[in-house]
């Protein structure tokens, strides 16, 4: 049937021509409108619900908010895992759902249920944006020149350049860290209520009633209408201070008369800052999720320019520090720098082979097209461009195919000499397609094979690696096409007045030089097998075991991100003052261009940390203008170094900020390795982590170890005394709304400063706040309105509460978390599991589970276990059908083994973990080595079959395929040559796969060549049954029907 | 006919003999094994190679010893963070209680010399109680001098009678005087002592009911905050000021403290005064004692102003250190104590806090020296070594 359609390609060139003109449109069409991504969006899919419940200790959230919120959500269907996360005054419940779960639909589901919720009235819940943790694309501080003060830049960030950015299309959020939100305060001092016998309700009651507008129907006046309006609302602080509160023996007693009714602003829950500036504003812009980062990007820098032109007061301004687009495009010039320098390559190779230049670019021709063909496909199901697909493909690999082709055109075409009427080229033309079309689509079928590993990954790394296993075949199924229809019909032009065969005459030489060592090869057979054997023994037996394992090659974001946990109950002003330390030390080293802390939390209350929490982005100097440290890693080493040697008792984890983001979502820690405590218990669960941590501590490679939920923090309890407020008339909720909005400063009511909305607080000066004997001194009203200091009816005491408390599947959760450095993954955890077990029992109704990125290394070790084996049974089921003998296709598969061996001793050498990269280098190399067996197997069948002797057949037909063995191997090596010896951004993920496959590639075909002639010769396959319907036959085929006028 | 193997041959590598052919092969067995066998070795000996990147692991910190000290470096930049102190105590003025509390009464200027001392009160129904005070005084005193004077009257009566009842025994003696007369004299030596008894326990009801309405009124006034006996001593120049104190503090207060006044309508200076009296009932509505303090009168000052006060200002040595010495673990304060590398963490009572610093009660002496600045720095290593600390016990 292939005959037939090259028999039809050939008849019908102007059309196939034109079906490839339309391809190559669409395919740059494609190009236009793809998403373009550093890496793929690996965060899984989510749904967040945040509340909000001022003021509350987290031991009061967790049973008033968490817990019915996890009971109401435990039946949402598709829920994979439910995780919480408490702390003062906040709760966020994440709900992952499994793959391939729709987004809209998943929140539609939370969101129904929510609504059933039944929450304390001061709580208000609502979802998170439809955005992940990859999401946080752009960055910026509103920086100022001029007189304005944090109050202002808050202002400014929140009502003029957050709405604007929202307007960007794909932004689904954009977070406020730092700044004083500005809010009208109603301040008290105790003694100015007890002296006009005023209590904080009847304030709170005269501001609430005295803050209304009204809207009355319409009059009419002949044939005008009117609408009528009531304007009861405030407006500033007159109307504030002239509230009404009561009447005292006939003199009314204003607001002005028992508060001081000032602009103030909430107390800070972060403080930002950036370089020299202690404290400024941030936003952090959230995409929203399976946007075009590139597009969205574009529309925010439009945004940000409009501000900057005139959308802001004179002297501030946005300036941005953070910008995915960077990272985009510093890893696209790494990918096309590498693919073009590859491609380069590729063409210098196939000149110094086949010496004619109308040959090396039609070979060549095969790079622009099979990519093209890939993009649309790729268009179709919805993968990105980026770092992760086109960014893995091997050019090399992709035109060996075309390499064949036009290779074995060459030679029929050259063999007509002075006969070259057209249909003569026809035929020659066909025969040659026909010759290696078998073994052209068999190859790609292998290749295809083996790539059915990385297809059925799931999880992260299936998220990562599937798409590149899809426009690997994407790019090969479009360089079939082109090397099957349209080489052979491009060639009828090309080659129309003739083609002289030129072969380089140093290969010639190796080619001669080849012949006497392979007779030499042959007649020490036996040798030559052991010598390979017993090192194919020895890789395994040491080589092997002594590599080390990860789940992913460290991928170079561009940016460091540093956590550090400063001890529990540290205060969010002390904490940032520590961060000004850390400023300090990062900005005496030359190659940090930008260092910004965030001390504490967002106002939008999607990140659940405490204030002893820093959060640090640490941006080096572009490449080439950095001179201190060799290398990225040299420069974390060395903040690393000061920063703990600054603060030992501090807990530092040096990340970056996507795979730290999106890996704590999924996997609930960004953490190397996690050990994750579930119990009933805290106190229990508390002693187990502490056994654990000094367990781990004492595992080589550990760093960093800690539990990673903050430790007890002090809590100032007020604890109202029933039988004395019973005593002295006091309710309870008296109390309690004197805590709550004196103390917790609770949202009174607002005002409207135009389309401005602030909020109105009521509370005491902060000077009565700042002891718990302050506490106790303030008034309390009775049922009379007589005031009562709070500690006459209520327990004041400072004890330890919870700072954070974690919950994953209804459980109460402890984790530990550890980086691991110096020695590989998957050894690290195999010796810490084996501890645990053996120093560490667990009581009844406790587990453990350990997590982390090490997880995702064993799932996927489990899963190439079974597969890479599976694959190999299958590909050696083909072969055996398509030779219908056993030890021919072992022949045929003698190359992976060599393949294996080179690729695992490069590892070795280069000091490189087996990681997932390595795994789809691995599969790219299997089956990219069998194409020189089948070569080789091609042409020394035809020449027995004829009657040649053995060592003959085997001598001759290794000669013939000499040069296009060697050219199917060389130009995949030289087409990963740059990546393998890149630095730049995104090649981190390319040095690994391209280490293997060039290292695998050229042992494989060294031992091709020397090994596998021997290793035929010892197993002889025999030439049983249909071998013709692989081999070429020797016969002409039928005439063409039709014109064959080129 | 060539052969591939002549062909690529041309020197004639083919064994002339078969002996040389099987030295050949020996040869190329022994190096096709001794170099599998060299490689085998090096590989046994070799180590792999170390990692790209290896984050150097800082220096130790801080350590928590066996006995549950802290050790902490002397040198390094972490100690820069760490401030040590010397904890001294200092005469402190600060209250031991603060309350709120309203000018009730002011002396005016005297009019003449030995006029009874008029005050001014912040209210009319003080002043009508005042009034009403001084009429039951005034009727107590006169109550009093009529039991006296009546009491002096029946006597001089009882006596007059009596010596008439004896001189006409007398004369009955001596048959100068009937018996009749006698009997009747004696009759009415009878009727004056029951008219004496009734006039003189009419005079001393009179008396008690005056003195139980003056008593009345005087618990009226101390129970609006306000000392009669003060207010009676009229001491020129006097001004009285009473202060709610909630009944949670009234142990803090004693007569004679030194007190600070500062009045909202005149915040500096303050004024300082001492208590003089503390009344003895507690306000069942506001749940306060009231503590009466006498002030100097200013011109400037008005009944019915409102002031806050500051009960025990006089002066005392108090221990303090600044707050952030302080670390709190559980239910309990500590502080890091010791003056080089060790430091021993010792458990304080913690009194008020006052501003940046914080008193200590107990647990402290002044001269230690401790850790200032920083400790919290030291807190996940102060928590360990009390678990140790627990552990020993």
């Amino acid at each position: 049937m292939m005959q037939l359609a090259l028999r039809l390609a050939l008849r019908f060139r102007t059309q196939v021509l034109a079906l490839a003109f339309v391809l190559v449109s669409l395919g740059i069409w494609a190009l236009l409108h793809q998403r373009v991504d550093a890496y793929p969006d690996i965060s899984s899919q989510m749904v967040q619900i945040v509340t909000v419940y001022p003021g509350r200790a987290p031991e009061e959230v967790e049973r008033q908010v968490t817990i019915p919120m996890e009971t109401a959500m435990r039946n949402v269907p598709q829920v994979e895992t439910l995780r919480s996360r408490t702390i003062f005054g906040l709760s966020v419940v994440q709900l992952i759902f499994e793959e391939g779960t729709e987004s809209y639909w998943a929140r539609q589901r939370v969101q129904e249920r929510l609504s059933a919720v039944a929450l304390p009235e001061s709580a208000s819940a609502e979802l998170g944006a439809l955005a992940t943790a990859y999401g946080e694309v752009f960055r910026y501080e509103l920086a100022r020149e001029g007189p304005q003060d944090l109050v202002d830049l808050r202002t400014l960030n929140d009502w003029v350049v957050i709405p604007r950015l929202l307007r960007a299309p794909g932004v689904a959020e954009v977070s406020n860290f730092g700044g004083l939100a500005k809010e009208y305060a109603v301040i008290f001092e105790p003694e100015q209520l007890r002296r006009h016998d005023v209590s904080i309700a009847e304030v709170v009651e005269a501001l609430q009633a005295n803050n209304a507008s009204a809207g009355g129907s319409v009059i009419r006046r002949g044939s005008m209408a009117f609408v009528v309006r009531g304007r009861g609302s405030l407006q500033g602080l007159s109307d504030l201070e002239g509230i009404f509160i009561k009447n005292v023996g006939g003199t009314p007693v204003l607001l002005k008369d028992v508060a001081t009714v000032q602009v103030d602003h909430r107390a800070p829950s972060g403080i930002f800052s950036r370089n020299q500036v202690d404290s400024g504003v941030e936003g952090i812009v959230l995409m929203r999720r399976g946007e075009n980062t590139t597009r969205v990007l574009e529309e925010v820098q439009r945004a940000v320019a409009e501000l900057n032109e005139g959308g802001l007061p004179a002297g501030v301004r946005l300036q941005p520090f953070y910008d995915r687009t960077f990272l985009v495009r510093s890893t696209l010039y790494t990918v096309t720098h590498s693919v073009l320098l590859g491609v380069t390559f590729v063409i210098l190779a196939l000149l110094f082979f086949l010496g004619r230049p109308a040959m090396a670019l039609l070979v060549a021709a095969t790079i622009p097209f099979a990519l093209l063909v890939a993009l649309l496909l790729m268009h179709v199901t919805h993968i990105p461009i980026g770092l992760l697909s086109v960014g893995a493909i091997d050019f090399g690999i992709v035109v060996d195919g075309t390499v064949i082709m036009a290779e074995s055109i060459a030679r029929r075409v050259a063999a007509l000499r002075g006969e070259r009427p057209p249909e003569a080229l026809l035929r020659a033309v066909l025969d040659a397609a026909a010759e290696v079309e078998r073994p052209l689509l068999l190859s790609v079928i292998l290749i295809v094979a083996a790539y059915l590993p990385l297809l059925t990954l799931g999880s992260i790394e299936g998220l990562l690696f599937r798409p590149m296993a899809l426009t690997m075949i994407f790019t090969l199924c479009g360089a079939l096409l082109f090397a099957l229809f349209l080489v052979p019909t491009l060639a009828t032009f090309v080659f129309r007045d003739g083609y002289a065969e030129w072969e380089n005459p140093l290969v010639e030489r190796l080619r001669r030089g080849y012949g006497r060592v392979l007779a030499v090869l042959l007649r020490y057979r036996w040798q030559v097998a052991t010598a390979t054997l017993g090192l194919f023994v020895l890789c395994v037996g040491f080589v092997v075991p002594r590599l080390g394992t990860e789940f992913l090659p460290p991928m170079d974001e561009g940016v460091i991100w540093v956590r550090a946990n400063f001890p529990e109950g540290t205060s969010l002003e002390q904490s940032a003052a520590f961060g000004k330390r850390l400023r300090s030390l990062a900005l005496e080293l030359e190659d940090v261009d930008f260092i910004s802390v965030q001390a504490g939390r967002n106002d939008s209350g999607t990140d659940p940390f405490p204030p002893s929490r820093l959060e640090i982005m640490v941006g080096p100097q572009p490449a080439e203008r950095r001179h201190q440290f060799a290398s990225k890693q040299a420069l974390v080493a060395e903040l690393g170094r000061r920063f703990r040697t600054e603060f030992p008792s501090t807990r530092f984890n040096f990340t970056q900020p996507i795979i730290d983001s999106v890996t704590e979502d999924t996997n609930g820690t960004s953490a190397n390795l996690a050990v994750e405590l579930s119990g009933e218990d805290p106190r229990t669960l508390q002693a187990l982590a502490e056994r654990t941590r000094a367990m781990l501590r004492s595992i080589a490679g550990a760093t960093d170890v800690s539990i990673e939920q903050e430790g007890p923090q002090p809590q100032v309890i007020i604890e109202p005394d029933r039988a004395l407020c019973a005593r002295y008339n006091v309710r309870i909720e008296d109390v309690t709304r004197m805590i709550d909005v004196g103390l917790g400063g609770q949202p009174v009511g607002a005002l409207y400063e135009g389309d401005r909305r602030f909020d109105i607080t009521a509370r005491f000066w902060r000077e009565h706040l700042d002891s718990p004997e302050a506490l106790g001194r303030l008034p309390v009203h009775t049922r009379e309105g007589v005031a009562i200091p709070l500690a006459q009816v209520a327990r004041i005491e400072v004890v330890d509460g919870q700072t954070l408390i974690a919950r994953e599947n209804g459980r109460r959760r402890l984790t530990l978390r550890t980086d691991i450095v110096g020695r590989d993954q998957g050894g690290f955890v195999a010796e810490a599991q084996a501890r645990f077990a053996t120093e560490i029992p667990l009581p009844s109704g406790y587990r453990v589970g350990w997590l982390g990125m090490f997880e995702n290394l064993a799932r996927a070790k489990q899963h190439f276990a079974v597969l890479f084996p599976l694959t190999l049974g299958l590909i050696l089921v083909v072969l055996v059908w398509a030779f219908r003998s056993a030890r021919t296709a072992l022949v045929l598969l003698m190359p992976i083994p060599f393949a294996f061996m080179g690729a695992t001793t490069a590892l070795y050498v280069r000091g490189m973990n087996l990681n997932v990269s390595t795994g789809v280098g691995f599969a790219t190399l299997f089956a990219v080595a069998l194409l020189d067996g089948l070569l080789m197997v091609s042409a020394i069948h035809p020449l027995r079959m004829t009657g040649v002797p053995l060592d003959e057949a085997i001598i001759q037909g290794r000669l013939q395929r000499f040069r296009p063995i060697l050219m199917a191997s060389v130009i995949p090596i030289l087409g990963l040559v740059p990546a393998s010896l890149a630095t730049g951004l995104g090649s981190d993920v390319q040095r690994p796969l391209a280490t293997v496959i060039i290292w695998g590639l050229s042992a494989s075909t060294l031992l091709t060549h020397l090994a596998s002639p021997v290793f035929y010769r010892l197993l002889a396959p025999p030439l049983a049954g249909h071998a013709s319907d692989v081999l070429p036959t020797t016969e002409p085929l039928a005439p063409l029907t039709g014109s064959a006028t080129p | 006919m060539t052969t591939p193997e002549t062909e690529f041959n041309p020197r004639g590598l083919a064994p002339s003999s078969p002996a040389r052919g099987r030295r050949r092969d020996a040869v190329s067995w022994a190096v096709t094994l001794g170099g599998l066998g060299a490689l085998f070795v090096f590989l046994l000996g070799s180590k792999p190679p170390a990692a790209a990147s290896s984050a150097p692991l800082p220096q130790a910190g801080v350590q928590v010893t066996a006995r549950g000290t802290l050790s902490v470096p002397t040198t390094g930049p972490f100690v820069q963070h760490l401030s040590r102190i010397t904890a001294r105590s200092r005469p402190l003025a600060a209250p031991l209680v603060e309350a709120t509390g309203t000018l009730l009464a002011t002396s005016l200027p005297l009019p003449s010399e030995g006029a009874e001392t008029p005050w001014q009160f912040a209210s009319s129904e003080l002043l009508s109680s005042y009034g009403e005070l001084l009429q039951a005084d005034a009727d107590v005193a006169f109550q009093e001098r009529q039991v006296q004077a009546r009491e002096q009257l029946e006597a001089a009566r009882l006596r007059a009678q009596t010596e008439s009842v004896a001189r006409l025994r007398g004369l009955v003696e001596v048959g100068a005087d009937s018996a009749r007369e006698l009997a009747g004299e004696e009759a009415s030596l009878r009727e004056h002592q029951l008219e004496s008894e009734r006039a003189l326990h009419e005079a001393r009801g009179a008396l008690q009911t005056a003195r139980r309405r003056q008593a009345v009124l005087t618990r009226q006034l101390e129970q609006v905050g306000l000392a009669p006996e003060l207010l009676r001593q009229g001491e020129p120049g006097r001004a009285w000021l009473v202060a709610e104190v909630p009944e949670l503090r009234l142990a803090q207060v004693r007569e004679g403290q030194t007190t600070t006044v500062r009045f909202f309508a005149r915040p500096e200076p303050p004024i300082t005064a001492n208590v003089r009296r503390i009344l003895p009932t507690v306000s069942a509505t506001q749940r306060t004692a009231r503590v009466v303090i006498g002030l100097d009168a200013e011109a400037s000052l008005r009944p019915g102003m409102f002031a806050r006060v500051g009960l025990g200002t006089q002066q005392r040595e108090a221990l303090l250190i600044p707050s952030s010495a302080v670390l709190h673990v559980d239910r309990s304060d500590y502080v890091l104590v010791g003056p080089g590398a060790e430091l021993t963490p010792t458990p304080v009572v913690l009194g008020e806090s006052r501003g940046e610093e914080t008193e200590i009660l107990s647990g402290l002496s002044p001269g230690t020296s401790l850790l200032g600045d920083g400790a919290i720095l030291l807190k996940p290593a102060l928590v360990e070594s009390l678990a140790v600390r627990g552990g020993e016990r």
